[in-house]
């Protein structure tokens, strides 16, 4: 369950920070479309969200699988803010936890907070942040770590 | 080998029991063409059974039975046969309906029952070994006689023939063909239905004892997964389909645990767990449980996802993914027309749309393995055979583990596949796939997944070269990608844009697709966009762009001799192009110096414009157009301009007002900049409202943010020179002819003309309908109606400056209180705003209220005394009495009264 | 920013050795940093009510990123989106968050309904300034409503937000929060649908 890709969407839909693990020029590509073909699912999910249903915890942040696709599964989180999340990992046999995703959810909104709250970062830009590539990258590593476990 | 891999239509229809007709001549004979018209495509169709009915010929060969081998010993070599489902659809039937013209009381009897009976024999003979069973028809003119009816003629004649031919006496019916046979032949099929039923049941349990007999034999026999999947297929013909998903599921479980893992095996594993797992998943969606058929299809992908076969054949194994996930697809969507509802994360699109991700990487597989094997001769090729069992290699077949394989064989097939492969098109397999996707997703409203869907499918076209379509596909996406400010995708579907107009010589499209690409937006290097905006430049020099890399060469002829016929074509091409809403390489920013302005004071406008392109760029003309055209000729540069990278330039323009405008808005309608050769081919850029589109999601150069944007001001009127006053001696009094003054002195450097001072009662207080207050121009002697005015003019023809004259008007007012009186100067004056320009003639304009108080001018009360001099009520006749008036003034307040005394006596 | 309470009796030693996360930030160290700021902004302006829209801007920065902040750590997926409610939050939650205290009273104007104050005696941000008698409108709690306007404008609530402290308690500092016409309709009318 590795990790390939993390973004992080502004408000406005576009790409605050996209970044993959390897960073090859096709496979990046095939992620950029993947995360904005991804976002319907988000808005869905977020405007159902205001209607409480039963079963669904109107109190989460976190949305869950947006869309299992042959290679890659994709999770998506949105803040209060109107800021999301999204997270791609690799589609394996082994069913995903909940419970990892929304701790490696947790740590991308801790590191995205403490960014937002460097004065010397304009909310809307990209995110150019070394703490935060740092922060990602130990993302990766968490994430390898969960598949190594099963 | 590929076609086994194939999906056979037998496989996707719900099978159907097989009925054979024989002796019926379909040609020649109306009745029996009516006959079998009836039950092919007769009416009622509700009531009718599942049955397929085939046309035999009378002597035809059925298939023959192979003999049951001794189980125990010898291997198996192979799961299903391949062509065990054809025959088992179209070729072995259920049961066989024999027709014979023969009525009952026909004349010949003997002869035709001998004749029946031969016919019969030969059907008997060519259904050797297998449990079909047979059954007579007799097509009769005359009409039926109804059952029960003790006509010895009949039955002893049916019960004859019935021996004759060694059939049991139910296997005999009589259909009359009268006018409305479908009653008859309803009943008929419901006779025919109930046998194939027992045919079939039959088989069943001949395959049940098989099983037994192996599964004591030695219980994990890999020939228990062919009884198994036949036992399921017959269930599932006899319309029992929760038996059958059961057996199928058994089936499928049994399969993966007994999977060998040795190449062949695995291929042949995998497309009857292909089969089998459709087989679940189309009887999980008629049984309405799409999850179960969902989480089945995930199980199914995701262990055979990875078997990918033979290296030089792996391009066979994305086309079984492509094929399986299209399949479900299909199942899918016919769920969803039976009234499934499917949500945005599960429906048959994203199948549709793996199934195209599969097909691609088929392509691009294809293209890098079978590159080789299309050079190579066809005499070197040989296409392999067709194999007896589903899925095997044709070089393997005949041979056991011990062998090896015939290299050369294989080498030479393997080629041949690789070949054939190379020659398909792939794209025409994708294209339909992405569409059906896009139209699934359409429903959903997921605006993204159908763009990148679109984009898949632009790609597509223009591999195959049609470049209209993608330009058409790909046009729309763009917008969506523009407004979501995703760059990097917006840049690659640009460049797939760009080669597009490039190959297609359209002019307009190739100088859109490059201003986007060129700006400072699109993430590609410096190279790029030099290369690029050079081609675009060259384009209003009349040459032709340099062709695009990683086009083909030989489309590359072609776009030459389009654009040397676009050079040639007789109209210089000029067009327009709407640069405020994409993200032009040319920022434009409109800037007026004051958000308002007075009249007579010059309207000043700046217009930034800043070209963030690698070289610089030059443009011919400017013009700015305002919403009230009387000002469009003023803003006008007509010299040609460079525009350095990155540098923003400056054109201020001042300009008078022009009279009719003032009070309004100035607002600029667009900015328009042209480039390219007067008379040849000019592209005119135009920025409506005069600002382009603010992208805020990458960071713009501090000094062009911090020009702000005003692209409206206001006009007001001149500042009046003048000086307005009304003089009055305050209170005035009720009823007094009360002068009002009027004065107007000129501050004004120049005369004045058409002064007009106007007064009004703001307040109109009316009594009973009466106004209770005038102005005069003068004091009537008697005052009339004509003189009593509400608002007065007054005229005057000119004033010098620094004059000053003054008028009187009077005012009268019949009730105590405050008025408010308004007064109102406009005259025009000519204004000088520049030398250079016209003198201006402005309308100024001054008023102000101002309140008048009235009052009462005095109080007269009066007291009645004796003579005396003692206060009295009332007077007597005849006697003298006192009146004392008494005057109050109420000026002042204090009260100065006279007291005059009259001696007064009533007569 | 928390402040350490000034509770006599506890001492250092009272406290526990590491404060388990508890963001808290020692007053002297604030306090310190407030009035170089305060000095920074003094040198480079030249009237009063400049300063205070320097002070102003910076808190707005502040208040700005507190969304955030304060919607990570309250875990709360959703926000307040009427009016009243989202200045009880700010009363209680954003206060808490900043001076470990909630301020002492919200009020509605009885003049416009667009109008409301919020109060608090003693400000932090004020009680190591002494205002000369000159400037004695001066009060550095425009921070203060830099952050609260900040904090509003980034959740969709259109306002201006002013700071004076009271004539008859000048220890209490009133905030004058002023919404613009647009949030008081959708305000009404989102009453409405309910």
């Amino acid at each position: 369950m590795a990790a390939v890709c993390v973004a992080v969407i502004s408000k406005q839909n576009f790409p605050l920070y996209l970044r993959s693990v390897n960073p090859q020029n096709e496979a990046d590509l095939q992620f950029q479309y993947l995360v904005h073909a991804s976002i319907d699912v988000v808005e869905e999910k977020v405007s159902t969200l205001g209607t409480p249903k039963a079963g669904q915890d109107p109190r989460e942040h976190y949305l869950g699988l947006l869309y299992p696709s042959e290679q890659y599964k994709v999770y998506g989180y949105a803040t209060n803010t109107r800021v999301k999340f999204i997270l791609v990992v690799e589609n394996t046999t082994s069913q995903s936890r909940d419970t990892e995703m929304k701790m490696l959810f947790k740590n991308l909104h801790v590191a995205y907070a403490d960014m937002l709250c460097n004065p010397f970062y304009t909310p809307g830009q990209k995110i150019t942040s070394r703490t935060f590539n740092n922060a990602v990258s130990s993302i990766f590593q968490m994430s390898k770590g969960f598949t190594s476990k099963e | 080998m590929s076609t086994s891999l194939r999906f056979l239509e037998e496989l996707l229809q719900p099978p159907r029991c097989l009925v054979a007709m024989s002796g019926l001549d379909v040609r020649n004979n109306a009745v029996h063409r009516a006959v079998w018209d009836e039950f092919t495509q007769g009416g009622r169709r509700s009531e009718r059974k599942p049955i397929l009915y085939r046309n035999m010929p009378p002597d035809h060969l059925y298939p023959k039975t192979s003999e049951p081998t001794n189980y125990e010993e010898s291997k198996p070599l192979g799961v299903l046969k391949s062509n065990w489902l054809r025959k088992q659809c179209l070729e072995v039937p259920s049961l066989v309906v024999f027709f014979f013209d023969l009525d009952w009381d026909e004349s010949q009897w003997e002869e035709k029952e001998t004749e029946c009976a031969s016919k019969i024999e030969v059907i008997r003979a060519a259904l050797e070994g297998r449990a079909t069973e047979i059954v007579i028809v007799l097509l009769q003119t005359t009409p039926p006689i109804p059952v029960g009816d003790p006509s010895s003629l009949t039955s002893e004649r049916a019960t004859a023939l019935c021996s004759l031919c060694g059939l049991p006496r139910l296997n005999l019916f009589a259909l009359p063909f009268t006018d409305r046979p479908l009653g008859f032949i309803i009943r008929l099929e419901d006779a025919f239905y109930k046998k194939s039923l027992q045919y079939y049941s039959h088989e069943i349990s001949k395959i049940k004892a098989h099983k037994e007999i192996v599964m004591k034999a030695s219980p994990s026999h890999p020939l228990l997964l062919r009884h198994q999947f036949k036992i399921a297929f017959y269930t599932e013909m006899k319309e029992e389909p929760a038996n059958a998903l059961k057996l199928y599921q058994t089936a499928y479980n049994h399969l993966l645990d007994s999977m060998f893992l040795s190449e062949d095996k695995i291929m042949e594993f995998k497309l009857i767990a292909g089969f089998l797992s459709y087989k679940i998943c189309q009887l999980c969606f008629s049984e309405d449980e799409p999850l179960s058929a969902i989480q089945q299809f995930r199980r199914h992908v995701d262990r055979f996802g990875k078997e990918q076969g033979t290296r030089p054949l792996s391009f066979q194994h994305h086309e079984w993914m492509s094929r399986q996930f299209s399949a479900f697809g299909d199942i899918f969507s016919e769920a969803v027309k039976r009234g499934l509802k499917a949500i945005q994360t599960q429906n048959p699109g994203m199948y549709y749309h793996q199934a195209a991700m599969s097909a691609i990487a088929r392509k691009k597989l294809s293209h890098n393995l079978c590159h080789e094997a299309s050079i190579t001769p066809p005499s070197e090729l040989a296409t392999p055979p067709e194999t007896t069992y589903y899925g095997q290699r044709p070089w393997r077949v005949g041979l056991t583990d011990d062998l090896p394989s015939s290299k050369e064989k294989r080498l030479t097939y393997i080629r041949t596949l690789q070949a054939q492969e190379f020659k398909i098109e792939h794209s025409w397999l994708i294209i339909p796939l992405l569409s059906k996707a896009v139209s699934y997703f359409k429903n959903h409203n997921s605006e993204r997944m159908i763009s990148h869907l679109k984009v898949l499918m632009g790609e597509e076209y223009y591999q195959v070269k049609e470049y209209e379509k993608a330009l058409v596909l790909l046009r729309g996406v763009v917008e969506v990608y523009r407004r979501e400010q995703w760059w990097k995708t917006l840049s690659s579907v640009l460049q797939t844009l760009l080669r597009c107009a490039y190959l297609l010589g359209h002019l307009q499209d190739y100088f859109l697709f490059s201003m986007e690409l060129i700006s400072y937006y699109i993430p590609i290097s410096t190279e790029e966009k030099t290369r690029i905006q050079h081609n675009a430049l060259a384009l209003f020099s009349g040459q032709a762009p340099d062709p695009e890399p990683g086009v083909p060469h030989d489309v590359q002829v072609s776009a030459y001799q389009l654009w040397a016929d676009e050079k040639n074509s007789v109209q210089p091409s000029q067009f327009t192009v709407q640069a405020s809403s994409a993200a032009c390489f040319i920022e434009c920013k409109t800037v007026f110096s004051q958000s308002s302005v007075l009249a007579d004071s010059p309207i000043q406008l700046h217009i930034y414009l800043r070209s963030s392109a690698p070289l610089p760029v030059s443009l011919t003309k400017l013009v700015v157009l305002f919403y009230q055209e009387e000002y469009n000729k003023w803003c006008l540069v007509g010299e040609p301009f460079t525009l350095a990278p990155c540098l923003a330039k400056n054109f201020a323009f001042s300009f008078p007002v022009v009279q009719s405008s003032v009070g309004d808005r100035l607002e600029v309608h667009a900015v328009e900049a042209v480039m390219g050769e007067e008379g040849g081919r000019e592209v005119t850029m135009v920025w409506s409202n005069g600002v382009s589109e603010r992208f805020t999601s990458l960071p713009q150069d501090p000094a062009w943010r911090k020009i702000r944007v005003r692209n409206s001001t206001l006009i007001k009127p001149r500042v009046p020179g003048l000086e307005l006053g009304v003089d009055h001696g305050n209170p005035a009094l009720t009823s007094e002819y009360f002068p009002l003054c009027v004065s107007v002195a000129s501050c004004e450097p120049r005369p004045l003309r058409d002064l007009v001072v106007s007064l009004s009662l703001t307040d109109k207080i009316t009594v009973d309908g009466k106004n209770t207050a005038e102005l005069y121009g003068a004091i009537p002697l008697t005052p009339t109606a004509h003189h009593k005015k509400q608002s007065l003019e007054l005229f005057f023809d000119s004033l010098d400056p620094g004059a000053k004259i003054s008028e009187n008007v009077f005012l009268s007012t019949h009730t105590i209180g405050e008025r408010t009186l308004a007064i109102n100067a406009s005259y025009s004056v000519d204004g000088v705003v520049r030398e250079e320009w016209e003198p201006v003639t402005c309308v100024c304009q001054k008023s102000f209220s101002f309140p008048v108080s009235t009052v009462k001018p005095f109080d007269v009360t009066y007291r009645l005394m004796s003579t005396k001099f003692k206060v009295i009520d009332a007077v007597s006749f005849d006697e003298p009495f006192i009146w004392s008036p008494r005057y109050t003034a109420c000026r002042h307040g204090n009260s100065t009264s006279t007291t005059p005394v009259w001696i007064c006596r009533l007569m | 920013m928390t402040t350490r309470g000034k509770r006599a009796a506890e001492t250092l030693y009272d406290k526990p050795l590491s404060s388990k996360g508890k963001l808290e930030v020692n007053l002297s160290t604030y306090a310190f940093l407030f009035s170089e700021i305060v000095q920074y902004s003094h040198g480079r302006v030249t009237s009063l009510s400049q300063l205070h829209e320097k002070l102003s801007d910076l808190g707005k920065h502040a208040g700005f990123r507190m969304i955030d902040v304060l919607c990570l750590r309250e875990k709360t997926p959703k926000r307040e989106t009427r009016l009243v409610n989202h200045l009880l939050y700010i009363q209680k939650t954003l206060w808490k968050t900043l001076f470990y205290k909630e301020a002492d009273r919200l009020e509605q104007a009885t003049a416009s309904e667009s109008t409301f104050y919020l109060f608090e005696d003693d400000p932090v941000v004020n009680r190591f300034i002494s205002v000369p008698k000159d400037q004695s409108s001066l009060n550095c709690a425009a921070f203060v409503a830099g952050i609260i306007e900040g904090f509003l404008n980034g959740t969709q609530f259109a306002c201006k937000v002013r700071a004076f402290a009271l004539k008859d308690q000048p220890s209490t500092t009133a905030f004058e929060i002023k919404f613009e016409d647009s949030v008081i309709t959708r305000d009404k009318m989102l009453e409405s649908v309910k």
